[in-house]
């Protein structure tokens, strides 16, 4: 009797505490990816452990931005005119990435705006790019609903900073 | 009052010369779009019994971006 309890006590353990693997992107490198600290291929020498500087360029409704693009790119751009200045706005990084759950997350800290901006067509996209890199490597475009402004303020506000709404997500 | 930033309405030539104009002199629309993505709201200014803007401002706050990079590891085979 007490020989089958323990029988049934070690069958329960087995089978209830089950010890496995799993296949994963550890979270970490995830956060690593948006902090720079890993390279696959051939990398740059790194002039300072500082952060990175990023801008926010502005794109006419015509242009064709999207995944194809590695760096900065004119072409469709507003016209450095109505007081945009070609490559954009600086946006404000205050907040190091992170992570809830699984997924990696990092958002400006602070909205972007264009002040006194006269656009040169209608805009609806938005270039993310490294402004510290030589090459002003391209990180993401951000499309919207298609914008005139004339004589006026345009303010792009950052949506939430979490792993659900952040710019950028690593799921 | 106040004094808003205009560019007049085209002139002979198609010009358009940034002004100032106390508001009272204007007619004010303001509206807002919204959507899963993004929300919208503008301000536009008119000259009376004009359909040419003379100013627009924008403000757009994205709520969520459908764009991420999936992590997911692919198996070994």
């Amino acid at each position: 009797m007490h020989n089958k309890r323990n029988l049934r006590l070690r069958s329960f353990l087995a089978g209830g505490i089950r010890w496995a693997n799993s296949q994963a992107m550890c979270t970490q490198f995830k956060i690593d990816i948006l902090n720079g600290l890993h390279a696959f291929g051939t990398s740059v020498v790194r002039g300072a452990t500082t952060k990175d500087s990023f801008k926010l360029a502005l794109y006419l409704a015509s242009a064709s931005r999207g995944a194809g693009d590695t760096v900065y790119n004119t072409t469709g751009e507003l016209a450095a005119s109505g007081n945009y200045t070609a490559g954009g706005n600086a946006v404000t990084n205050a907040t190091v990435p992170a992570a809830t759950g699984t997924t990696a997350f990092w958002t400006p800290s602070a909205s972007v705006s264009w002040a006194n901006l006269t656009s040169s067509g209608s805009f609806d996209a938005a270039l993310l790019y490294n402004d510290t890199s030589a090459s002003k490597l391209a990180v993401a475009v951000f499309t919207f609903g298609a914008q005139n402004v004339t004589a006026g303020t345009f303010t792009l506000t950052m949506p939430t900073n979490d792993a659900s709404t952040g710019l950028l997500r690593i799921a | 009052m106040s004094l808003i930033n205009i560019l007049r309405e085209p002139d002979s030539n198609g010009l358009r010369v940034p002004d100032q104009v106390e508001d009272t002199l204007l007619v004010k629309t303001e509206g807002e779009t919204e959507n899963e993505n993004e929300r919208v709201t503008f301000v536009e200014y008119r000259f009376p019994n004009s359909d040419v803007i003379v100013h627009r401002s924008c403000h757009l706050t994205l709520k969520k971006m459908p764009i991420d990079m999936s992590g997911i590891a692919q198996p070994l085979i």
